[in-house]
């Protein structure tokens, strides 16, 4: 394929080192942890391990790198489902289903889905970039500032449409995001908007003290008000399943149509795993025979994003190893320790070095498939926080959230954010509106509107040239198609029935 | 009286003492290098090799801390906020030490409070078309851009890459519509993606794209060692053209804050010796060009050199502040 049979014996060789085999269970575990808690993300994760790799090979640098990057996504989950609080952005989708069944005594059933989610959706995007990657790289640098745009415009229709219970409050809260993003400066000209008088405000309101404040401080001053509430459970609630081959198969369409989401939202750059994991999640619901039930509970609703985030780290890796262009925060950082080991990640990386793309296919393989174990261990403690008293969770996540992004930033600033975040996100859910829509225009923000400027740029006052976009025009067909699928269907079915 | 002034010239002895071994003592505990650059592109990785070697050299760790975003600005004051006393490190840059302070106000002085110890990353920009352009030549391309307005890619407004591209346009007479990628590797992904008609990338970006490019010209009219490494064979724009100006001025390094005692900038200086030599430039990625100048004073002069060459440019893009 990209090199020769020497070459796959090579990458063998080395990943079946100890070395190796120690650094894939610690990445892991550490991955895995930093998941969980709130406010630390995989791009975090992998900064921490960075100094690390300077002492190692390739191989094992990048097993290492890959370990902890899928497993952040994944742990993100688990204090999804378990507290209702996402541990990374990547989760923010898997909080409606998963924290509702939690708390319906199917904790460790919800738990099972997203486990089992995360290993197909990290399984099949590792095929894709083992079996297709260039040609994902050719999808990758299709994507121009027009493209952008009309990704941007579609997942935000889309979340809007899915997240909240009406259609004017989803839209509401979502523009309120997009609004949030342009404080600070002008990423074009410099120019300065919202700033206060204060440098601080120069960077605009950060992202990760935003979502955590959003999220979790929010969850937080809610949960203080039921504090006395009790939640009944029963011991089998306990017990951590994984769902059989029979559910799994009921579940199937869903299943690869979430990988083939994350994988190439994945390969968009800029897109993450939190935007792969919603376009899932109202893919998945879009298509279901009974959307009412999204958002009450169900495993489609934990299997569609948990499914697509995990699969955005294979597709993430593309543009990152065959164009030297990250396709997602943690993916940068990813790309940073190839360049600290010498290596120049873009097209010549494949001819060079094939027994490094090698390790990293058949690593992500090993990489998924140990997760089941560790993931394992992990949410049998997981399902038994339902025994954790919310006196004690409350002030406990609390402080989890100020370590965590003080420890990250070193800044007093980013806390304030974290704070303020909280109270409007527990403002906005008092007054009945949903903060995911909020979330994700907060993230595709920046996004639309640098691509809108620079579309505009390229387009020179002609309207046709600003469309002249086929992949950009296919993406607004599809948004379209979607608005309308469910009222033309039901003009059909009249119709027929007349 | 006498063993009373004995005993004075001891007591100081002793005091002088005290306060050399206070400082013969530094470091004593973990140094925190502050990078304005967000964690994996090519200012940290360097910034992280320097803190590896640094270590190995002062015996404590060297911790890389990111403070990306805020045109740099956040990261800078963080350094500032601190004692100067060598605990604290910064990573400075053209953004930091010159493209913004000289675009805005900031709450600092980069000559005046910051001692710079040394410079090392360092670039040069040059013109690239994509494999399949129908500009086979710098001149080709000039006939090109003058017939028609060509598209050219830029990291971000402001940045040398796009300072370059705008001397390019007044020595030449050409109109662009530029379009601001981002980052480097995006502009030349940019470049493959058919979304620009030419990019200005870096001498040394050759290396990840390899025959998907064509470099055109370098923008850079002060002959490097390294072009002819990176670029053989490729011209700088006063070779092509003689009399055309081209010139670009990229580096960053290492300060500590201004203030900061002097013998621990000698202590740091001596230790960062390490990071001049080839065994240390043999770690830089290949897609890094490293160019270096060690001591305050030769360092301040390259500083100002890069001053007085860029604020007649952002003037002329209206972005100097006045």
């Amino acid at each position: 394929m990209y090199g020769n049979l020497d070459a796959l014996v090579l990458a063998l060789s080395q990943l079946t080192q100890p070395i190796s085999l120690a650094l894939l269970i610690g990445g892991i575990v550490v991955g895995l942890v930093i998941g969980i808690l709130p406010g630390l993300g995989p791009p975090i994760a992998i900064a921490l391990a960075l100094p690390f790799t300077f002492y190692l090979e390739p191989v094992p640098s990048m097993i290492l790198l890959l370990g902890i990057y899928s497993a952040a996504i994944y742990g993100g989950s688990i204090s999804a489902i378990a507290v209702g609080i996402p541990g990374t952005g990547a989760a923010i989708a898997t909080v409606q289903d998963g924290h509702k069944m939690f708390k319906s005594g199917r904790g460790g059933e919800a738990l099972g889905f997203s486990l089992t989610g995360s290993i197909i959706g990290g399984l099949v995007s590792a095929l894709c970039l083992a079996l297709v990657s260039p040609m994902l790289a050719e999808l990758a640098i299709k994507f121009g500032p027009r493209e952008y745009l009309a990704i941007s415009v579609f997942g935000l229709l889309v979340v809007v449409r899915v997240a909240g219970q009406s259609l004017p409050k989803g839209l509401l809260a979502g523009a309120l995001g997009i609004f949030l993003t342009t404080w600070g400066l002008d990423e074009l000209n410099g120019t300065e908007r919202y700033t206060f008088g204060s440098y601080h405000m120069y960077e605009g309101l950060p992202l990760v003290p935003f979502l955590v404040g959003l999220f979790a401080m929010s969850e937080v001053l809610i949960g203080a008000e039921r504090a006395l509430q009790k939640i009944d459970f029963s011991k089998e609630s306990l017990s951590v399943k994984l769902p059989g081959l029979k559910t799994l198969g009921k579940m199937k369409d869903v299943i690869l149509r979430s990988s083939l989401i994350g994988t190439i939202i994945g390969i968009i750059p800029g897109e993450g795993a939190a935007v792969g994991a919603f376009f899932a999640y109202s893919e998945a619901k879009r298509r279901s025979k009974h959307p009412e039930k999204f958002g009450t509970g169900i495993p489609e609703g934990i299997v569609a994003p948990e499914t697509a985030n995990n699969a955005t780290v294979g597709g993430a890796l593309v543009p990152t190893l065959t164009l030297g262009v990250p396709g997602s925060p943690a993916a940068a950082v990813l790309l940073g320790a190839l360049l600290i080991q010498g290596l120049s990640p873009g097209p010549k990386l494949f001819t060079e070095r094939p027994d490094l793309m090698y390790s990293i296919f058949i690593g992500l393989f090993v990489i998924n498939i140990l997760m089941v174990f560790i993931g394992l261990v992990a949410i049998r403690f997981a399902a038994r926080l339902i025994m954790v008293p919310t006196s004690v969770i409350v002030p406990t996540v609390m402080l989890l959230c100020f370590v965590g992004i003080y420890s990250v930033s070193n800044s007093f600033f980013n806390v304030g954010v974290l704070l303020a975040a909280g109270i409007l996100g527990y403002v906005i859910r008092k007054l009945g509106y949903s903060i995911a829509p909020l979330s994700i225009g907060f993230v595709l923000g920046p996004i639309l509107e640098n691509s809108l400027r620079q579309s505009l740029t390229i387009a020179d006052g002609s309207v046709t040239e600003f469309f002249n976009t086929p992949i950009g025009l296919v993406i607004y067909a599809m948004l379209i198609l979607t608005i309308l699928w469910r009222p033309l269907m039901e003009w059909f079915k009249r119709a027929k029935t007349n | 009286m006498k063993n009373l002034k004995t005993l004075a010239i001891a007591m100081m002895a002793a005091l002088g003492l005290v306060a050399e071994t206070a400082l013969a003592e530094y470091p004593d505990k973990p140094i925190t290098l502050v990078v304005s650059f967000a964690a994996g592109g090519n200012a940290d990785i360097v910034a992280r090799l320097n803190a590896e070697a640094l270590s190995k050299e002062l015996g404590v760790p060297v911790n890389v801390m990111n403070k990306p975003g805020g045109a740099h600005i956040p990261a800078t004051m963080s350094v500032l906020d601190k004692p100067a006393d060598g605990y604290t490190l910064f990573n400075w840059s053209p953004p930091s030490f010159m493209i913004v302070p000289l675009t805005r106000d900031v709450p600092y002085k980069p000559l005046e409070d910051f001692t710079p110890l040394f410079a090392g990353i360092s670039a040069s920009n040059a013109l690239y078309v994509s494999a399949d352009s129908p500009y086979k030549t710098f001149e080709e391309f000039i006939e090109g851009a003058k017939s028609k307005k060509l598209t050219i890619g830029v990291n971000n407004l402001g940045a040398p890459p796009n300072l370059s591209a705008v001397q390019l346009a007044s020595e030449f007479g050409l109109e662009f519509k530029t379009l601001a990628l981002k980052t480097v590797p995006k502009t030349m992904a940019g470049l493959l993606g058919g979304q620009v008609d030419v990019a200005v990338g870096q001498v040394a970006s050759i290396h990840k794209y390899g025959d998907k490019v064509r470099p055109l010209i370098i923008l850079d009219n002060n002959r490097q060692d390294f072009f002819e490494s990176d670029l053989p064979g490729v011209r700088t724009v006063g070779e092509a053209v003689p009399g055309k100006q081209a010139a670009v001025w990229v580096h960053g390094g290492l300060a500590v804050k201004a203030g900061t005692p002097q013998p621990i900038v000698d202590k740091l200086l001596e230790a960062s010796k390490v990071l001049g030599t080839p065994e240390f430039r043999a770690k830089v990625p290949k897609s890094v060009s490293y160019n270096w100048i060690h001591g305050t004073e030769a360092v301040t002069k390259n500083i100002q050199f890069g001053i007085d060459l860029y604020s007649p440019i952002l003037d002329g893009l209206g972005l100097l502040k006045k």
